[in-house]
This record gives structure tokens, C-alpha cells and sequence, in this order.
């Protein structure tokens, strides 16, 4: 499965007169790491919905290796490759680490209702199959001694990497991310990036959206600056770095 | 021991098929409840398949199981057909809408005489249903039930009860998984209704309308829907306390619905969750992984 390259033009959303997203165009250039980066309520998230077909968009089109993906329901994007994390963590609070992680595995296993019903042994492999695959992802993210904790109790940095497992077990083409940095402190956050780049390696695009701007200019090949729901700015970390109305807009607000 | 348990049937045998009979129809239920589908289309469900099957036996002389298995199938035909537009609905939109199909199916069997026997209902069902059938079919329901829980199904299944957004945009084909579970749960609905109905000699229009509903919902909440007994151990509690403590029925369901108040305020795991109240788990204070790094 090679890397899925995701294109966005002139796309746009909003909510009773609220302009969330105004106009983005933009490219997650295949098996690279884009980030989108803008102030609070720059469209940031809302972009990520439209894209994972949680939001319909109101004008523009999503292309997915240059089909359109923008009317699609949720779970058919999920299908074609496109995974995420939440950025108000979204795991079930009363379920371990692992079983958490094996939603994502969902669409992977090859049981059939009857065989379930009917207590064959497909079940079984099936389900060994995948068990097997997540807990290599928890190896990955670095939380396999938590596999049988309940996520509730686990701190937000773990909690962060959950979802990122959980996400990769959907075998994804595209990974979006936002703001998976938040919360974790400086050891996390090392960490966090070694994981973003080895994503990548994987042949995985990653759509990246992060404040802590130390962190993007360490694991990104292109950065996408949002305010106001249009992009502003687009280039390498140094480029976008260097960019006046960048400073004014972004970091500008931040220093202040 | 053979005679003591014909003893007991004897002076119990209504009450135990009608524990039986309710814990089939908790299942059911549970179905359609386990993916948050707080259904009160339950009683529309049980008629047509009582009407259903009563049909086939009295009036074409359909055997027995053939005829609850139609009406089951029927019902379930019918759920798919409601299914799709009231499943985009919300919450208390959905219950609405699956309360007014309960209501239209029975002004329907309150005006087709032909076949309902109108208000006065039909009366003469021979006699088919058997203990030894309900007690079978409960084992099977159980035992789906079972294999449906621990499966990945299972699982999906208890996802789209906590966060279907976020269960959808994983990959789980939310719609799709609702509309099974509200099929199979109208299917199941449909079959009690046969069952029901050649129990009881009798069916009429007002055996399946929203007091039927309501009680079917309350007893996989009242049990607890997160455990594999939570509906059994709801239906025969509240088929047996009315009955043990001999209460009128107004009085029967003034007091269902405190118990329902009660449960769903302060315990909303239901019954069943009294067994599993334990200590928090030590391993949740275990300290994280972000210091091995
Ligand atoms: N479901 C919604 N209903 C109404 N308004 C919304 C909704 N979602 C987002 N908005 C509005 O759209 C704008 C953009 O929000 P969005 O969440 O996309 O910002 P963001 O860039 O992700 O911000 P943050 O950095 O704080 O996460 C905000 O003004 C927000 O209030
Ligand atoms: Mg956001």
C-alpha cells in the first residue's frame, strides 16, 4: 500500500453564519509530514472533519490520490486508507488499552457474523491475527506494559499514544493528527516526534496539527499556516519561520 | 423429581412461561439497546408477529414453528423498512418515532377486522407454546448473545454505544451495524409475539401498544446492559415482584417507574452491576510508560 497523497481546493465550511473555514487549499504530499498550524479557532480541526467526512463541506473538493472523498461517510474514508486521532481525546474510558486499539482493527478482521454466531474457527484466527498486529503497535508507541490497564487511569501522554495506535491499526494510507503533543511533557514530546518520523518511514502521510511549533519544525517537510480559515502561508519550517505576516499572525500572538 | 417439577409447573407454570417469555423478548431488546437504539417500536413488533403467526396457524393451518419463524421474519421485514428513515433520527426523536409506529400498528389491528378481529381481538389460539420451547430458546438467545458479545462485533458494537462518531470515523459502518442490530431486535420482537400468542388463548390491540414497550426496554436497563444476564435477571425480577408482592396494576407501574427513575439515576449499569462493584483497579495507578524513555 504506498503512501496516499491528499489534495484540498478552495474548501469551505460553515455553521449557522460562523465562517469555521472560509477557503483552504492544500496538498499532504505523499510519505511526507505536513503540518497545519494557525491560532485557536483558525479551522485547524474543522478542516480535519471535512476531511475524514465527519463534516460535509460546504464548497471545494477533497481528493484522495485524486478521487473525491468529500461526500463520503466517515467509515468509507476510513476504508480507503484515512485514519486519525482526536484532539479531545476520543477513547472508551472503561476498556483496556489493547481492546481499545483493537477498534481500529474493525474493518480488518475477516470473520462473518455467522461464523461468530456459530462459533467457527475463523473467528479465532481472525482474531489472533489481529491481537497479534495491535500489540506490535502498542510496541511501537512505546505502551506495552499498559496493554491491559483501563485507559481511563493512564496519563495524557499515554492516552495521546493510544489513539495513534489505535489509528495505525486501521492500516492507514494518510494519518491525521491533531494535536498529539498536547499535554505531554519534553521526554513525551521527543519521543512523540521520533514516532511521527517513523511513521512516515513506514510509507504513512501524515497531516499534522500542532502549536508547540519547536516540535513541527522538527518532524515536518512542509508547513500550512491557517488563519482565519484561509491559509496565509506555505513552505519548509524555514521558509514559513522567516514569513512576516507568519510572525504577525501566528507567533506574533504567541510572544506577545 | 420428575413429579415435583410437574407439581411446581402446575400451580407456577403460567408465571415461568411468562419469565421465559419476557427474558426472550429482554433479549431482544438488548439488541437494539446495546447500540443505544432506546426503542419503544418493541410492542408494533410483538403484534405483527402475533397477528402474523395467529394468521397462519388458525387461518391456513401453518405449523407451529413455521409461523412464529414468519412472524419473526415479517416483523424483521418491517423493521428494515422503518429502520432506515428512523435511524437517522436522534435520541429522543428516535423513540418518538418508533412510539408511533407502535401506536399505527395498533389503530391498524384496532380497524382490520379481518385478520385482528378488531377491538375485540381474536380469542381461540389453540394452544402451541411449550415451556421446554422457551426454556430452548432462551439457551440460544444466550448463547448468540454470548458469541455476538466477545466477538469484534461485540466490540464495535459497545463503541458505537459510547462515541458512534468516533467508532464511525475508525472504520465501523455505524448505520449499517444499527440497522442489523434494530432488524434482528424486530425479528426477535416479532417471534415472542408469536410465542405470546398461542400461549394465551387471546391477543388483542391493547396486549402489544406502549405499557408492552416500555416494560421491554425497562428490563435490559434494569438489569444492566454491559452484562451477558443483565436482561434475564431484569425481566424475571420484574415479571416476579409485581406478582410475589401482589400489587394493582396501577400500583405496578407507579413503582416500575420509580425503579426505572432509580436505576437510571444511580445505577446506571443496572442490577448487574451491584456484582461487579470493586475496588478501582490497582493497575490504573500503575505509573505510565513516560519515564522508561
Ligand atoms: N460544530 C461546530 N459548530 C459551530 N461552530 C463550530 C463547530 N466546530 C467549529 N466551530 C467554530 O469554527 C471555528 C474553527 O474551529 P476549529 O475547531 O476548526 O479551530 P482550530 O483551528 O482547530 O482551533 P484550536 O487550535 O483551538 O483547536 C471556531 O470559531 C469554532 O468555534
Ligand atoms: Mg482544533
Amino acid at each position: 500500500m504506498p503512501a496516499a497523497q491528499l489534495e484540498l481546493w478552495q474548501v469551505a465550511k460553515r455553521f449557522q453564519g460562523v465562517v469555521a473555514v472560509d477557503s483552504v487549499s492544500l496538498t499532504a504530499t505523499a510519505g511526507q509530514v505536513t503540518a497545519l498550524i494557525g491560532p485557536n479557532g483558525s479551522g485547524k480541526t474543522t478542516t480535519m472533519n471535512m476531511i475524514t467526512g465527519l463534516y460535509p463541506t460546504d464548497a471545494g473538493h477533497i481528493r484522495l490520490d485524486g478521487v473525491d472523498i468529500a461526500r463520503l461517510a466517515p467509515h468509507k474514508v476510513a476504508a480507503l486508507g484515512v485514519a486519525r486521532t482526536f484532539q479531545n481525546i476520543r477513547l472508551l474510558a472503561s476498556e483496556t488499552t489493547l481492546a481499545n486499539v483493537l477498534l481500529g482493527a474493525h474493518r480488518h478482521q475477516s470473520a462473518s457474523l455467522l461464523d461468530v454466531l456459530f462459533g467457527l474457527p475463523a473467528v479465532k484466527s481472525s482474531e489472533t491475527r489481529e491481537k497479534a498486529r495491535c500489540e506490535a503497535l502498542l510496541d511501537l508507541v512505546g505502551i506495552a506494559p499498559l496493554r491491559d490497564v483501563a485507559v481511563g487511569g493512564l496519563s495524557y501522554g499515554d492516552r495521546r499514544r493510544v489513539e495513534i495506535a489505535r489509528a495505525l491499526a486501521t492500516k492507514p494510507r494518510l494519518l491525521l493528527l491533531d494535536e498529539p503533543a498536547a499535554g505531554m511533557n519534553f521526554a513525551e514530546k521527543r519521543a512523540l516526534a521520533d514516532l511521527v518520523l517513523a511513521i512516515r518511514d513506514m510509507g504513512i502521510t501524515v497531516l499534522l496539527i500542532e502549536h508547540d511549533i519547536e516540535f513541527v519544525a522538527r518532524v515536518s517537510d512542509h508547513i500550512v499556516v491557517l488563519n482565519f480559515g484561509r491559509e496565509i502561508a506555505a513552505g519548509t519550517p524555514e521558509e514559513v519561520r522567516r514569513m512576516p505576516s507568519v510572525i504577525e499572525a501566528y507567533l506574533g500572538t504567541e510572544d506577545a | 423429581m420428575m413429579a415435583a417439577l410437574d407439581a411446581f409447573l402446575a400451580s407456577y407454570g403460567n408465571l415461568v412461561n411468562l419469565c421465559l417469555l419476557n427474558t426472550l423478548l429482554a433479549y431482544g431488546v438488548w439488541l437494539a439497546l446495546a447500540a443505544n437504539m432506546f426503542t419503544l417500536g418493541t410492542g408494533g413488533f410483538m403484534a405483527v408477529g402475533a397477528y402474523c403467526s395467529v394468521y397462519l396457524t388458525m387461518q391456513l393451518g401453518a405449523p407451529f414453528a413455521v409461523a412464529v419463524v414468519a412472524g419473526g421474519l415479517l416483523a424483521a421485514a418491517v423493521a428494515l423498512v422503518i429502520g432506515a428513515p428512523v435511524l437517522r433520527l436522534r435520541g429522543d426523536y428516535f423513540m418518538l418515532a418508533t412510539f408511533a409506529f407502535t401506536e399505527v400498528v395498533r389503530v391498524i389491528a384496532l380497524n382490520w377486522d379481518a385478520v385482528t378481529g378488531g377491538a375485540i381481538g381474536i380469542y381461540g389460539i389453540p394452544r402451541y407454546t411449550e415451556t421446554w420451547q422457551l426454556v430452548l430458546l432462551v439457551l440460544i438467545a444466550l448463547y448468540f448473545v454470548f458469541a455476538l458479545r466477545r466477538s469484534y462485533f461485540g466490540r464495535s458494537i459497545a463503541a458505537i454505544r459510547q462515541d458512534d462518531v468516533m467508532s464511525e470515523a475508525m472504520g465501523v459502518n455505524v448505520f449499517g451495524q444499527r440497522l442489523s442490530l434494530f432488524v434482528a431486535s424486530g425479528f426477535v420482537s416479532g417471534g415472542v409475539g408469536g410465542l405470546a400468542a398461542h400461549l394465551n388463548f387471546f391477543v388483542g390491540p391493547s396486549d402489544f401498544g406502549l405499557l408492552r414497550s416500555v416494560d421491554a426496554l425497562a428490563y435490559p436497563i434494569l438489569g444492566g446492559v454491559n452484562a451477558l444476564l443483565g436482561p434475564l435477571v431484569g425481566a424475571i425480577f420484574t415479571t416476579l415482584l409485581p406478582e410475589l408482592l401482589r400489587f394493582s396494576s396501577q400500583w405496578r407501574e407507579i413503582l416500575m417507574g420509580l425503579l426505572i427513575l432509580t436505576v437510571v439515576l444511580f445505577l446506571p449499569g443496572g442490577a448487574m452491576s451491584l456484582l461487579s462493584w470493586r475496588p478501582r483497579k490497582a493497575a490504573a495507578r500503575r505509573p505510565s510508560t513516560q519515564g522508561a524513555e
